[in-house]
């Protein structure tokens, strides 16, 4: 076998030899063309089809509420301009152009950007706008626009959700970049990109006598398209074989696509910049990456520095190495200059002009946390990851990053100032606010933390709410129409024998006994056996759907001691809770997502405002009532002075077992705020509602300016006289001194207290006189 | 194609041998090249011809947030009667909304005529927003989602509104019958 094997391989004897030898010669390159053929067919097949389905994996951009400017509006000059500033708006003497302003007094005058929301786009403007104290007076444009009534601000990015490989590119289309740009981009990167046809063999002899005279790679002859295959296909291996194969797609690409079509990927897709993971592509981020402005907003120079990254966005790095940043911006000037792409004084002008770049990176993803949560929860239930890591999905979400920034500012500070006996740093918190008749969630916080990233108490930190739950005992007595506000509940201890749980004697704190009380009072000042004895009357069964249509989706244990707020919630749950109180007896569920696009502003889902009223508005207006008395007369009292100005205000302390849990949630007519203070260890934090929780929510809604609760009584509410001093026996009757409550028609004061019906105004001060 | 791809190894290796372009990080000299521009680019929109006007236009001081009733009435729906609006509009801008909510329901009025019912609830929740007291912009979110047929959803609304209108006022009594219509 191997012999005649062998001779096989033996040419044929009767040709000439060389002749034999040209064949073979020819028989390889024959083949060698057929593979390389084959070779060019595949790149050209695969290039076609990846460009043509060229599609970047984007993140999320979850965007923070935009702000509204209105006359009108409870907005200062100091919260709007902060708001500019945080938008990358920049401070000048003369507005030029969009994202510049400029203030003078009390006028705020501004360029907005414009911005693509869910239900449309908002027009970039030009507008001035009058402060008067904390509210806008008026708002004005130009001659042309006259008079503007609303203006709203782009929304300001807070946080992406990041592909794996943690590419961050906003894509631009090229009738968006900037001329000057392009330009500087052709200059310096390569000079005949519109008339090569994807290898520049003019740019490779120059860069080749240039490298040979040097004596070393001075220089690169890779043209841009060569430069977009290398980013978009090839790995960065430098083998020779790479080098052909790039050149065989640059061709192939030239082929196929227009120069626009590759100088537009080319723009998005080049390396431009390193955050932590995240990478950062294509000039238009950039622009906001380096200078926190749009692209179309920088000038020549700024253009001109980025123009100058592709080449090493890291030794270039303008953050990290100004100079160089600046020699390099100088390079690509002085070839623009020498292209005649610019003048000379353009060219001076901006070789000298100053590097004004973000002293670092744009604070990204670490900033809101406790509210990603729940923006997560929220978009759980209609997007899986891959879709919010990938598809450049833009959220809409309901932060206000006022009351985000007020209440983180304050929040520290205010935790450690109540903090017992001394500070330790031990006591923890969790705050959301959330707007009142919305339900949309305004501000969350996990822990006292600024960004406090880690357990995220106002989700997870699920604790009893002691008298917080005491409103939907009232509530659903009210409600029964067996109870009004003059209601005489009795203060007095008592044991209470359940099935199946031992036998529970509750106390009130401090072991006071008040006797006879006045429901209403009983709530304001929190009295625990007035509460036990209001509830066994109504029926836990009652009480605990109240909870449920308040908004409670757990289920509430049938126990006395639920009645004093031994059911567990989150500080989220709570807020749901006292939300529905706020709006009046309408639930309407939190959100943190308002609405949902695609990468170009495409409307996708939207979020609406839901509202079910759950309890009749005259009940609801009596608990009011009695709420806005424990700022008044009840166990937020201490708060009133502090908070004067936005009285009345409605709201509740709670306190639990051995001062474990320090709660408070109130609400004005504008915001809805749950406090929560504790240790994480379950230990005494020595703290009451009032003294903790209390201040910590006085603190944060003070420097929010939270708004009077001016509620309108609804048509059916009566207003009544009663006796001051609550007595069951109508002989005990004394009418000397009263107070005056609301009623619901048909559910009267009690008879033994009225001093409606049998007293006239004559009569009562008759008494007064008989009195001295 | 292959013809055409032909010439392409001797750029390929002429293209290798001009350095193996290590790229970035690598400082390039400065080049005084001449060259022509390339072709002309798309340009971008002018620059604003000029910087706005400085002067201040005649201003009217704006009036607050007024309850002003919903602007169309949608078919099939009971139609809140139109009340008399007390709108003295700003004499120097004759055709602007002079309020947020005002400019807001044009907005809706739009929307609706373009058959974007969701839109038009965008952006009526933009106007509640705004205003949250006011039972006419409540009213109209109602309306809007119970001609999606989203009837549930305008009973609660609607209920909203109502809690916010004045008793025995004209939006009230509107409400009203749209609420009976629902139910």
């Amino acid at each position: 076998m191997k012999h005649s094997n062998r001779k096989t391989h033996r040419p044929p004897s009767s040709l000439p030899r060389a002749s034999r030898g040209f064949a073979w010669v020819w028989t390889l390159l024959g083949l060698a063309t057929l593979g390389f053929i084959a070779w060019c067919i595949k790149i050209d097949y695969e290039v076609r089809r990846d460009f043509e389905a060229l599609q970047w994996e984007l993140p999320a951009r979850i965007y923070a509420r935009p702000l509204e400017i209105y006359a009108g509006a409870h907005v200062s000059a100091a919260q709007l301009t902060d708001q500019l500033r945080r938008l990358g708006y920049r401070e000048t003497q003369q507005l030029r152009s969009p994202g510049e302003y400029q203030t003078s007094g009390t006028r705020v005058s501004l360029w907005t950007r414009g911005f693509d929301f869910w239900d449309g786009a908002e027009p970039s403007l030009y507008v001035n706008v009058e402060f008067s104290g904390s509210r806008i007076r008026e708002m004005w444009g130009d001659q042309a626009t006259g008079m503007v009534p609303l203006v709203r601000l782009e929304p300001a990015e807070i946080a992406l959700i990041n592909p794996g490989n943690g590419e961050d590119r906003v894509p631009i289309s090229l009738e968006d970049v900037p001329p000057d740009l392009v330009e500087a981009i052709i200059a310096v990167e390569d000079q005949r990109f519109y008339t090569h046809f994807g290898v520049d063999p003019i740019g490779i002899l120059r860069a080749l006598v240039a490298n040979v005279r040097a004596g070393g790679i001075v220089q690169g002859g890779s043209t841009l398209t060569q430069q977009l295959v290398k980013n978009l296909y090839l790995n960065r291996e430098q083998t020779l074989r790479r080098k052909a194969e790039e050149a065989l797609m640059a061709l192939a690409l030239e082929l196929h696509f227009s120069k626009d079509e590759i100088l537009t990927a080319y723009l998005n897709e080049v390396f431009l910049g390193q955050q932590g993971n995240r990478a950062i592509h294509g000039f238009a981020l950039a622009a906001e990456f380096y200078f926190s402005r749009s692209l179309d907003e920088l000038s020549l120079d700024e253009l001109a520095l980025l123009a100058g990254l592709p080449r090493g966005a890291s030794y270039y790095n303008p953050m990290r190495f100004p100079e160089r940043a600046v020699e390099r911006r100088n390079v690509v000037l002085a070839r623009m200059l020498s292209q005649s792409y610019i003048s000379a004084p353009d060219y001076e002008d901006a070789r000298t002009a100053e590097l004004r770049v973000n002293a670092r990176a744009p604070r990204q993803s670490a900033g809101y946390p406790a509210f990603m949560d729940l923006v997560r929860n929220d978009l759980a239930r209609d997007y899986d990851a891959e879709a919010l890591r990938t598809e450049g999905l833009r959220i809409f979400t309901t932060l206000d990053l006022h009351v985000q920034s007020t209440m983180e500012e304050a929040l520290e500070e205010a935790v450690k100032a109540v903090e017992r006996p001394v500070s330790e740093g031990k006591l923890e918190a969790a705050v959301v606010i959330t707007d009142a008749v919305t339900g949309e969630v305004r501000g969350v916080a996990g822990g006292k933390q600024r960004g406090y990233a880690g357990f995220n108490r106002a989700l997870n930190a699920v604790r009893p709410i002691g008298s917080l739950v005491k409103p939907a005992v009232y509530l659903a007595a009210l409600e029964s129409g067996q109870f009004t506000l003059a209601s005489v509940l009795s203060d007095r201890p008592v044991t209470l024998q359940s099935r199946g749980s031992p036998a529970w004697s509750p106390s009130n704190y401090d072991d006071k006994i008040f006797g006879d009380v006045y429901l209403h009072d009983a709530l304001e000042r929190s009295m625990n056996l007035a509460t036990v004895d209001l509830g066994m009357q109504v029926g836990l069964d009652k009480v605990g759907e109240m909870l449920t249509r308040l908004g409670f989706t757990r289920e509430v244990p049938q126990f006395p001691s639920v009645l004093l707020g031994s059911v567990d919630m989150a500080p989220v749950e709570v807020a749901q809770f006292y939300q529905t109180l706020a709006s009046n007896g309408f639930r309407s569920p939190l959100r943190t997502v308002e609405a949902v696009t695609t990468s170009l502003g495409e409307p996708l889902e939207r979020y609406g405002i839901e509202t079910a009223q759950v309890v009749d508005p005259a009940s609801m207006y009596l608990l009011e009532y009695a709420l806005q008395g424990v700022f008044q007369r009840g166990t937020a009292q201490t708060a009133s002075n502090r908070l004067s100005d936005s009285l009345p205000l409605t709201g509740k302390t709670g306190t639990t077992n051995d001062l474990r849990d320090s709660w408070f949630a109130g609400y004005g007519d504008d915001l809805v705020g749950v406090v929560w203070l504790g240790n994480d260890d379950n230990s005494d934090t020595g703290l009451t509602g009032a003294t903790g929780a209390l201040r910590v929510w006085t603190e944060i809604m003070s420097r929010l300016d939270i708004q009077p609760r001016l509620t309108i009584p609804p048509s059916n509410v009566v207003w009544q006289s009663v006796a001051l001093g609550p007595v069951r026996d109508a002989s005990l009757r004394d009418c000397r001194l009263t107070t005056s409550l609301p009623f619901l028609p048909g559910r009267l004061p009690d008879p033994a207290l009225n001093c409606e019906d049998d007293e006239s105004l004559m009569e009562r001060l008759f008494d007064r006189f008989r009195d001295f | 194609m292959p013809t055409r791809l032909l010439p392409v190894l001797c750029f390929s290796l002429l293209s290798a041998c001009a350095g193996l372009d290590g790229g970035r990080g690598i400082p390039a000299p400065v080049e005084d090249r001449t060259g022509q521009p390339a072709q002309s680019l798309p340009a971008s929109p002018p620059p604003p011809a000029s910087v706005p006007a400085r002067t201040n236009p005649a201003r009217t001081v704006v009036p607050g947030i007024d309850d002003l009733p919903p602007r169309s009435v949608s078919p099939g729906i009971p139609s809140p009667a139109p009340a008399p609006v007390p709108v003295t509009p700003a004499p120097s801008v004759p055709a602007m909304p002079s309020t947020p909510s005002e400019a807001l329901l044009l907005e809706v009025d739009a929307a609706l005529a373009n058959g974007d019912l969701e839109r038009a609830a965008a952006v009526a929740e933009r106007a509640v927003r705004i205003a949250p007291r006011d039972a006419q912009l409540w009213y109209r979110l109602a309306s809007i989602r119970a001609q999606q047929g989203r009837t549930d959803e305008a009973v609660g609304i609607a209920r909203r509104a109502l809690s916010f209108a004045a008793p025995d006022s004209t939006v009230a009594q509107d409400i009203t019958v749209f609420l009976r219509a629902l139910e």
